[in-house]
């Protein structure tokens, strides 16, 4: 009897491992891991991305693809898998999206990562090197930055206009150079510019954080901070700026009136 | 025999599970640890395109910063031109006065000349 409950027992553990092993998603994923451990940092793309394409791929997949593509030099990519991830980041996931940062030359968004880590209990190694990311970013920023390299940013985000996620962090590091320098006769055009790619990629929230503020909007500026209200199903705010665009009949009168005509969500 | 078998059976068992079992996440972790960029190169910062030779960022907004950009860069030309232009004039006018200065010594040397040697001509 014993032994025969001992075979039973064996065969329901084999049954229930043969079927976990059966999950490839699973398979490539650790295949992955092992691949990033050895360095071999392509066949780690390959089978995370066969993972990522998979039903069952993990929430936290940004997790092990993001810093797969920082070591690849794929950055822009990274970054888009980074803040793209709905999973919750954690510390080492932010020390890679600083490293992806910082190559792209953002670093005024690569300091506010490595930053804020440097209390978050990284242990000591990566906390120094967080330490010398900030160091090596306030050496450059003793002196205002030039409207050249705001320039550099702009063109870059042109170039990337069909990547709204990463266009917006461009204009977005462009907006904290321009406050950063002495000359701040751009300051309109950035943030109205950034508003326009964070409601493409449904930050409003930050956009009515952008532009309430602001005392004086250009009318662009107006309108898209009207959108992101509408997104926010905020229309005691966002009705009194439509009817101003309707009145001003500028190039988004007619948009306006369309969304002054729409019945009020619950 | 069977509690030979039975054991080697539960011994494969746990150590398949074991690997079933292994810790994607604690893993790839302990590698990202190892594997981050902790001393990084000195930072730079990047040059771009002056704002003047790009298209309107937002329609309607950028037109008049980029407007404002040109009549900036192009006062801050004149004005540069107009000061290499001055610096030109005067040292045309400098280089005037000198060959004057020294024409005027040449007839001076030559009437000196003249004076004490009458005879010659």
């Amino acid at each position: 009897m014993t032994k025969r409950a001992l075979l039973v027992v064996v065969a329901i553990g084999w049954l229930g491992t043969a079927r976990a092993d059966d999950s490839s998603t699973a398979r490539h994923l650790m295949a992955g891991v092992q691949a990033f451990k050895d360095g071999r940092y392509e066949e780690a793309l390959v089978e995370l991305r066969v993972v990522a394409n998979a039903p069952d791929a993990p929430p936290d997949l940004a997790f092990y693809l993001g810093p797969t593509l920082v070591q690849l030099g794929r950055d822009d990519e990274a970054i888009d898998v980074f803040l793209g991830s709905k999973a919750s980041r954690d510390e080492l996931t932010d020390f890679y999206l600083g490293e992806a940062y910082y190559h792209l030359k953002l670093y005024r968004k690569a300091r506010a990562v490595f930053a804020g880590l440097r209390s978050r209990g990284l242990g000591p190694v990566l906390e120094q090197g967080a330490a010398r990311y900030v160091a090596s970013i306030d050496a450059v920023y003793q002196q205002p930055p030039r409207g050249e390299t705001i320039d550099y940013y702009v063109a870059q985000a042109h170039e990337r206009a069909n990547d709204p996620i990463l266009a917006a962090e461009l204009l977005d590091e462009a907006r904290q150079v321009e406050a950063l320098s002495s000359d701040h006769r751009r300051h309109g055009e950035l943030v109205t510019a950034l508003a326009v790619q964070w409601n493409r990629i449904g930050r409003g929230t930050d956009v009515i954080e952008l532009l309430a503020p602001e005392r004086a909007r250009p009318a662009e500026g107006t309108w898209q901070l009207a959108r992101a209200y509408v997104a926010a199903h905020d229309r005691a705010d966002a009705t009194p700026l439509l009817d101003a665009i309707v009145k001003s009949r500028g190039p988004h009168a007619s948009e306006a009136s369309a969304l002054l005509a729409e019945p009020s969500s619950p | 025999m069977w509690s030979r078998v039975g054991s080697l059976a539960f011994v494969a068992v746990m150590a398949s599970s074991r690997l079933v079992h292994a810790d994607p996440h604690a893993d790839m972790a302990a590698a990202l640890r190892a594997r981050a960029e902790v001393h990084p190169a000195p930072a730079t910062l990047p040059v771009g395109p002056p704002a003047t030779t790009r298209t309107a960022l937002v329609p309607g907004v950028s037109h008049i910063p980029a407007w404002a950009d040109l009549g900036r860069r192009a006062a801050d030309d004149a004005g540069q031109q107009a000061q290499a232009q001055g610096q030109a004039t005067a040292l045309a006018h400098r280089a005037q006065e000198a060959a004057a200065a020294v024409a005027g010594q040449a007839q001076a040397n030559a009437a000196q000349q003249r004076a004490s040697h009458p005879h010659t001509r």
